[in-house]
């Protein structure tokens, strides 16, 4: 009986991590070997600051004239493009310009944002680009309204 | 282990014995009882030597198996609680407040500025026209979100 009790709440720890553990690519975009570069400007704020926004995480890096790290951003995001829930893409002349993709956690009714543009759309190659990841209750069109 | 009762004192033994059927031996007067009826070989403290035998072993056995269970189930509930910690506090990052930015490399703390890098990152994503860099391109838009 307390054997069968313990494999429930096993099971239960597993199912909880798992889900826990729904890591996106663009995670990479935030460490610490990245913001160390000089070619990147990034924010990390979370908590208290962020209730007026109705969100709980936000991040972002700013790539300048760096075609290497730019790049990677931006493979970085199409990875995690194709799990989005919902999506708007700018594309031209075949590469992705902008972009806006929303995860949804039902159950908890939160948000998860990627937003990416490319800064520098006249350029052939993608050498400046900014990455916003953001997460919280807040919908999309009230984040439009707040970052007017 | 030291007895009190020598063994072959059958007359104490007999008297030790009929105050253990009517269950008015104390642990240890029982334990010595035990002791003692182990190294008699009267006759009459036969039946005395099977209740206390068979009240040994299913004592030992019950003892056994409650700990082992109990242990287990403490140690799946300490493991439990400690892996929920863990994961909440992964997932949660620490659920403290955080706020820095790095410029050009150096980290920034002043939360003033943090602030401002913050609304540059949006204003340089420009939610409300951001199509406009692909104007007059393909646009392709999947399940619009509002």
């Amino acid at each position: 009986m307390l054997t069968k009790r313990f494999y429930i709440i096993f099971i239960c720890l597993v199912a909880t991590i798992a889900i826990s553990a729904q890591e996106l690519s663009i995670d990479d975009c935030f460490e610490d070997n990245i913001l160390a570069r000089k070619s990147v400007t990034a924010v990390k704020v979370k908590g208290e600051r962020l209730k007026a926004y109705n969100l709980t995480t936000f991040r972002s890096v700013t790539v300048a004239a760096d075609k290497r790290t730019a790049s990677w951003v931006l493979r970085m995001v199409k990875e995690d493009a194709a799990n989005a829930t919902d999506r708007e893409e700018g594309v031209k002349q075949g590469k992705l310009q902008y972009a806006f993709y929303v995860f949804r956690h039902k159950k908890s009714k939160t948000y998860r944002y990627i937003f990416f543009r490319n800064n520098k759309p006249e350029q052939d190659a993608v050498t400046d680009v900014t990455l916003v990841y953001m997460e919280g209750k807040a919908t999309l069109g009230e984040l439009k309204q707040m970052f007017k | 282990m030291k007895n009190n009762i020598d063994p072959n004192n059958t007359g104490e033994l007999l008297e030790m014995a009929q105050r253990y059927f009517d269950a008015t031996l104390s642990k240890s007067e029982e334990r010595d009882l035990m002791l003692a009826v182990a190294g008699s070989t009267d006759p009459r403290l036969d039946e005395l030597k099977a209740v206390m035998a068979f009240a040994a072993c299913g004592k030992a056995k019950h003892r056994k198996r409650g700990l082992v269970s109990r242990m287990a189930w403490r140690y799946g509930v300490a493991a439990s609680i400690a892996a929920v910690i863990v994961t909440v506090a992964i997932s949660l990052g620490g659920n403290g407040s955080e706020a820095i930015a790095y410029i050009g490399g150096e980290p920034v703390t002043d939360q003033e500025q943090v602030m401002q890098q913050m609304v540059s990152a949006m204003q340089a994503i420009d939610l409300n026209h951001a199509d406009n860099i692909v104007d007059e391109e393909l646009k392709i838009m999947f399940n619009t979100i509002n």
